[in-house]
């Protein structure tokens, strides 16, 4: 993947908006990689959780809030308990989805949940399921 | 009988009721009473992660407030709910900044001073740190002798452990400690603490299928014959769901997935219709009778 840097992407209103509101250190990740080998869903993922971190420091955001990655995320806060640099990468996870949710992007299509499901799976689940979907306009 | 207020939650009001009834009839039968909070409303179910997100806070700590007028302790069982409302209680006590800015939204709660004292627990910890596991031995009366239970640690009342400040989630005993306080044999896995896909069941269902079926296939490799957890969600997960991992795999055979609370309830010898087995997708019942436990 080619990427091009330069000042204007790397203090964009979208990396600083990140920071804001995941209050993380970025720069301090150093790509142990120890949050995608702890993470539950990286198998299915299309950006592994260090590599969102890496895109993030980059300030390549776009490709990050077009992925499939940010709503794979269970929150099961795997990442962050096991970062040696102490990095909640799951509050990182939360800013992305945060950004592409405020922006109107949906993911939770409400019309395609079958009734058997909503009729079993707990609250939380569905409440967790349905911040997926905040935005109808 | 100690009395404290009890946070049941919307999943053990209706969809989990086998958590809910079992734990209020265990206790009592331990000598504790767990008090219902008036109107008390949903946790929220996340705890807000975004930092400028103040509104989610709201209304846990109303439920904060509710609970602090009864008692310095907030039962919790659902590990939703524990989580939302122990990281709540740890954010609205150091960070007054954010308190403020929550209790803007707050109508008559919000004149009074903040509850700083409350301890938000969960229902294992009263067994763990009040009564005693080894206590617990000695209340029981019937032993779960020779049943192979893999406890499940969910992540959200472990992680993240800086602010819930429960157990290492690295290497969590608690509730095996628990299984053999009761007499039966914990099973150690080594998929005991990792996520079941949560509520990526709603998006993403097959992938959390797979995060389950993972958990289900470790445990029995070692040896289980059931499973215990406290979380609905897991519950559903790893019970309800085996439904399709038998569609989905030929040789993949259903497991118990047990309620911490059902397991004290057969312990203390509850009447079988307050143990809520027909609430559970794959049944409990022909192993708990082949073993003579009910």
């Amino acid at each position: 993947m080619k990427i091009v840097l330069n000042r204007e992407k790397l203090n964009s209103f979208y990396v600083q908006t990140i920071k804001d509101i995941s209050l993380q250190k970025i720069m301090s990740c150093y790509q142990c990689g120890k949050c995608t080998a702890g993470c539950p869903v990286a198998d299915f993922m299309d950006v592994v959780p260090n590599e969102m971190m890496r895109l993030v420091m980059l300030g390549e955001i776009e490709k990050l809030l077009s992925s499939k990655a940010i709503w794979l995320c269970t929150s099961c806060f795997q990442c962050g308990t096991r970062c040696p640099k102490g990095i909640e990468v799951h509050r990182v996870f939360e800013a992305l989805r945060s950004i592409a949710l405020r922006e109107g992007k949906n993911y939770t299509d409400i019309e395609k949940l079958s009734e058997d499901v909503l009729d079993e799976i707990p609250q939380q689940g569905i409440i967790a399921g349905f911040r997926k979907f905040e935005s109808l306009e | 009988m100690v009395s404290y207020p009890y946070f049941p939650g919307c999943a053990l009001s209706t969809k989990a009721k086998a958590l809910d009834i079992c734990a209020r009839e265990a206790m009592k039968s331990l000598g504790y009473d767990l008090k219902e909070i008036d109107d008390w409303t949903c946790c929220g179910a996340v705890f807000p992660l975004a930092e400028d997100e103040h509104i989610r806070l709201v209304s846990p700590a109303r439920t904060i407030f509710k609970a602090s007028k009864i008692s310095d302790k907030l039962v919790t069982l659902c590990s939703a709910c524990f989580n939302v409302l122990r990281r709540s209680q740890k954010v609205l006590k150091e960070n007054l900044e954010k308190r403020q800015r929550v209790q803007n939204y707050m109508e008559e709660e919000a004149v009074e001073n903040y509850p700083e004292n409350l301890r938000v627990i969960h229902l294992i910890e009263i067994l763990k740190d009040e009564i005693g596991f080894e206590n617990l031995t000695q209340k029981i009366k019937k032993s779960l002798k020779g049943l192979k239970i893999a406890p499940f640690y969910d992540c959200l009342t472990f992680r993240p452990p800086k602010e819930m400040e429960f157990e290492d989630p690295e290497n969590p005993r608690i509730y095996s400690n628990f299984v053999t306080a009761l007499g039966g044999e914990a099973i150690d896995f080594s998929y005991r603490s990792e996520c079941c896909g949560a509520h990526i069941s709603v998006s993403n269902p097959e992938v959390s299928l797979e995060c389950s079926m993972r958990i289900l296939d470790s445990a029995r490799r070692v040896g289980a014959e059931a499973l215990l957890t406290s979380c609905p969600l897991c519950h559903y997960n790893l019970d309800a769901r085996q439904k399709e991992m038998v569609e989905k795999r030929i040789d993949f055979k259903p497991m118990p997935v047990f309620y911490l609370t059902q397991l004290l309830g057969i312990a203390l010898e509850l009447p079988e219709n307050l143990l809520g087995f027909e609430k559970n997708y794959v049944s409990p019942l022909p192993l708990l009778k082949e073993r003579g436990l009910l």
